[in-house]
């Protein structure tokens, strides 16, 4: 937005508004200030035991697993859209004259500028960071971590590979493998759900931890398909841990939930890689022109 | 409860250490340019010091997983990572 | 009837189907063959999981409800706390993502026929128009909502990004720069609600709501008035028409079907929960309300002055999203019937329009009505579509857009306010004007330009009449049989006005 937009009448207008809301928000929050109602998270906390080391990530991917999968999707579109502002995907009438697409050019990088020691430093650095998003993304059940935090630090070392090299950058990924891989992660995530579909009915049913037709918790009615063991074990045994609390413990397993992080980081990278590279070199269709 | 007993780690301690290896060696394929014997050297050196300095996850056991005591731990999956890297690298071969 | 069904086998289908589509066909990117074959399959798939689908649940993650003496259950007719995330197939869903998943069909029928050159990445944001639609329609959480919404609008800017134009540009950034804000919004309002009540899901919400605690009324209105401004934006009232509007008017015609439908369902759902949650609340219908009628007034006036046929078309859409909330905005069973009833007849008449629109595109000289003329020559059945929307649109008989308008004026009249009545009636008149000034200037003058320009042109593909007439049909069925949609929507008005805390 301009500034010139803002000035005169509207400036007021826009202002006033902005205290209002402030004002309204500010003082709402003041009265729920030790008024909160818990409501249904202790119901969760009580559970929490029985599933990932890490409360956050059974909520986050578990319980509203799918809000997560929709979040993904945020994602996943921003970068379809943001892409297409560049010119990926810009479609055309047939036979219909029309101006032609607004074009994004190559932003200049004057690589030879840069310090020697910078250049010796980037390598192991960028191969440090992509490791260290890696154990970021393994520890998602357990510690604070996940596929949106791996995709976050691994694109970061991607920008920083394309700061430091250029069109030489050691991290080479290209927009195919970029495109493939967010698409790959988002559609990982959504067929993740499909093993609890085929066997429960609920979408996105946890089998590998399976809490509720295993046993594990009592007084739970009209359960109508139980988890077969074999599914079971293929989700759940390769992620079981032994949680030792202070109230006793637990063989806890957060079944799907770290596979899910690994289609959400897969998306992530795909997305915020493709960004940066396309927003930084400009996009030219090499596919639509070979044919 | 079954549980697949890989001794003396359970398995979703040893888990996460495949999965960062495989996944390494997936990232590893798309790195380019050369790198030298002593780089790589140097590399997995500042990984196992990192790896120290994050330590291996909650709720690890095993020395396999990483666990020596209770202060002192190693990251193997970080390290896995980093050597799954070079080694997709390598994969790649001459294709640069 | 209460549905105890809580792992409904269709409802996973609505959303899965159209984002693996999208992906898809968003790696297919340029190869037509398979991007047809793709598209065409997913839609039909859709319609057919729509039409078949029961009623009931799904409570996705299969995590149980808690009963309020302890224990779990999974049945959904019980009194209980969620744990999961709930969504709803009703009567209403019903006909609504029976309709989108029919709209999506023409749409990509139609995109693939007209459109050239790398056409993936544009069909997979159709069909991710769709499933923002299909969510916030079905949803029974906030929180999801808010996430719907959010998605909806960056997906809305894409479809508009996709002409390439640089007018269309604007139009995107702008809306998404202000639909941020609409996202922002219901984000607080969620807070607040989570803050208040300690429950995501709408219905556990509604019990939980503490309507009698006076010193948490104004936290209630805090976010109902954020409520509300998420619904203007989400469904481009009042204040915000010119953003929508834009965005409709440089789309491409056949999109704009997609991304009204979307907006509409969106009006629907977001203001069925503002009812929902905040009906009781005094002034709360009032503010509805008024929002309503400014919507409708300016909407139409905005209409009237425009020159170009797109815009005209895009400003009467604003415009009657107006008739849509001025009916839920009542409250009452009849006027919640009217407004669901305006909203379902308001999108298949809209289409129609919108695809003569399209149609007017082809002969290339654009769509506005002072350089195109004489159409109706060239393309006698395309003029007589474009008066058959006009005649519903304006609430003539025995088109569909007469009886919603009806119920509407009826609804008015028994709430008390023979004002909005009158209003209502105004649009519909107001309405006929500004079409017919468009189709008068473009189909009926005599072609006063000369013929050098007509070479420019392309046929008119075929597949554009046979949506045509497969939405008039539907027009004049609707019009003749409104009893075949107001079953269907009877259901869920009585519950949103009867038994609030169910969908």
């Amino acid at each position: 937005m301009e500034s010139k937009a803002l000035k005169g009448s509207r400036g007021i207008i826009a202002v006033i508004a902005l205290m209002i809301i402030f004002v309204g928000v500010s003082t709402s929050l003041l009265q729920l200030n030790g008024n909160v109602a818990r409501g249904i998270s202790p119901e969760y906390n009580a559970l929490a035991p029985y599933e990932a080391p890490n409360n956050l990530a059974s909520w986050v991917y578990d319980y509203r697993g799918f809000d997560t999968l929709i979040e993904t999707g945020v994602i996943y579109v921003g970068a379809l859209v943001s892409v297409l502002a560049i010119g990926r995907g810009i479609v055309r009438t047939k036979g219909v004259a029309e101006e032609a697409p607004v074009a994004q050019s190559s932003m200049d990088f004057h690589v030879s500028s840069l310090n020697v020691i910078l250049k010796y430093f980037g390598i192991p650095v960028i191969i440090l960071i992509v490791a260290y998003s890696l154990l970021v993304l393994t520890g998602a059940a357990t510690s604070g971590g996940g596929g949106f935090q791996c995709g976050v630090i691994f694109s970061s070392a991607f920008l920083l590979g394309m700061i430091f090299y250029g069109k030489k950058n050691p991290l080479n990924l290209s927009k195919k493998f970029l495109i493939g891989i967010g698409g790959f992660g988002w559609a990982l995530y959504a067929l993740l759900g499909l093993p609890g579909y085929l066997v429960t009915g609920y979408w996105q049913y946890n089998v590998g931890a399976d809490l509720w037709s295993s046993g594990l918790i009592s007084g739970v009615s009209g359960m109508s398909a139980v988890v077969p063991d074999i599914m079971r074990q293929i989700f759940g045994d390769p992620f079981r841990i032994l949680l030792v609390l202070s109230d006793g413990t637990y063989a806890s397993t957060a079944g799907i939930v770290p596979l899910i992080n690994i289609g959400e980081a897969f998306n992530v990278i795909g997305a915020i890689g493709l960004i940066f590279l396309v927003f930084a070199y400009g996009y030219t269709d090499e596919e639509g022109k070979s044919k | 409860m079954i549980e697949l007993q890989l001794f003396p780690a359970l398995a979703g301690e040893v888990t996460p250490i495949v999965v960062a290896f495989v996944l390494g060696i997936l990232f590893g394929t798309q790195l380019q340019g050369k790198i030298s014997k002593r780089m790589i050297g140097l590399i997995i050196g500042l990984s196992i010091i990192a790896a120290v300095l994050f330590e291996a996850p909650i709720f690890t056991w095993s020395l396999l997983a990483g666990f020596i005591s209770e202060h002192i731990s190693i990251s193997v999956a970080f390290v896995a990572a980093t050597i799954g890297m070079f080694v997709g690298k390598a994969f790649r071969g001459g294709r640069e | 009837m209460n549905e105890s069904i809580s792992n409904l086998w269709s409802i996973p289908l609505f959303i899965i189907i159209p984002i693996l589509a999208a992906i898809l066909l968003n790696v297919l990117y340029s190869r037509k063959r398979a991007i047809s074959v793709t598209a065409v399959v997913s839609s039909l798939a859709l319609i057919v999981v729509s039409v078949l689908s029961p009623f009931g649940f799904h409570w996705f993650t299969g995590q149980p409800a808690v009963l309020p003496t302890g224990g779990y259950t999974y049945r959904a007719d019980l009194l209980g706390w969620n744990l999961a995330l709930e969504y709803y197939y009703g009567p209403l869903q019903q006909i609504a993502i029976f309709l989108a998943s029919v709209l999506l069909l023409f749409v990509v029928l139609i995109a693939i026929n007209s459109l050239k050159k790398n056409t993936g990445t544009y069909i997979s944001l159709l069909f991710l128009t769709f499933m923002s639609a299909a969510i916030v329609i079905m949803v029974n959480d906030f929180y999801h909502l808010w996430i719907g919404v959010e998605i909806g609008s960056l997906i809305v800017a894409g479809v508009v990004l996709a002409t390439g134009e640089a007018v269309s540009q604007k139009a995107a950034l702008k809306y998404t720069f202000f639909s941020a804000l609409s996202g922002a919004g219901l984000a607080i309002a969620l807070a607040l609600i989570l803050g208040v009540t300690g429950y995501a899901n709408i219905s556990d919400a509604i019990i939980a709501m503490p309507l009698n605690d006076a010193s948490l009324a104004s936290v209630l209105y805090v976010a109902f008035g954020f409520t509300v401004l998420s619904w203007i934006y989400a469904g481009g009232l009042a204040p915000i028409h010119p953003l929508k509007a834009d965005v409709y008017g440089s789309a491409f015609p056949h999109a704009t079907i997609l991304l009204q439908t979307q907006s509409k369902l969106m009006l629907v759902a977001i203001g069925l929960v503002i009812l929902r949650l905040f009906g009781t609340l005094p002034f709360a219908k009032e503010v509805m309300l008024s929002v309503s009628v400014l919507t409708m007034m300016i909407g139409v006036v905005m209409a009237m002055l425009q020159t170009d046929f797109r815009w005209t078309l895009a400003y009467l859409i604003v415009s009657h999203s107006g008739l849509v909330t001025l009916g839920i905005s009542l409250g009452t069973v009849q006027g919640i019937i009217g407004g669901l009833f305006q909203a379902v007849n308001d999108v298949v008449y809209m289409s129609v329009l919108l695809l003569a629109c399209e149609g007017i595109y082809y002969f290339g000289r654009g769509t506005s009505i002072k350089t195109v003329s004489g159409i109706a020559k060239r393309a006698p059945w395309l003029a007589v579509a474009a008066i058959i929307g006009a005649f519903a649109a304006s609430g003539v008989p025995p088109f569909n857009g007469f009886q919603s308008e009806i119920i509407l004026i009826q609804a008015s009249l028994n709430y008390g306010m023979p004002e909005l009545a009158i209003v209502v009636l105004m649009v519909s008149v107001t309405t006929f004007i500004a079409l017919f000034k468009g189709i008068y200037n473009i189909f009926l003058r005599p072609d006063d330009a000369p013929q050098a320009g007509e070479k420019q042109g392309m046929p008119v593909p075929r597949m554009l009449y046979v949506c045509l007439a497969a939405l008039i049909f539907i027009t004049i069925l609707f019009g003749v049989y409104p009893q075949l949609a107001i079953n269907f929507l009877n259901e869920a008005a009585l519950k949103v006005v009867y038994i609030p805390w169910v969908p």
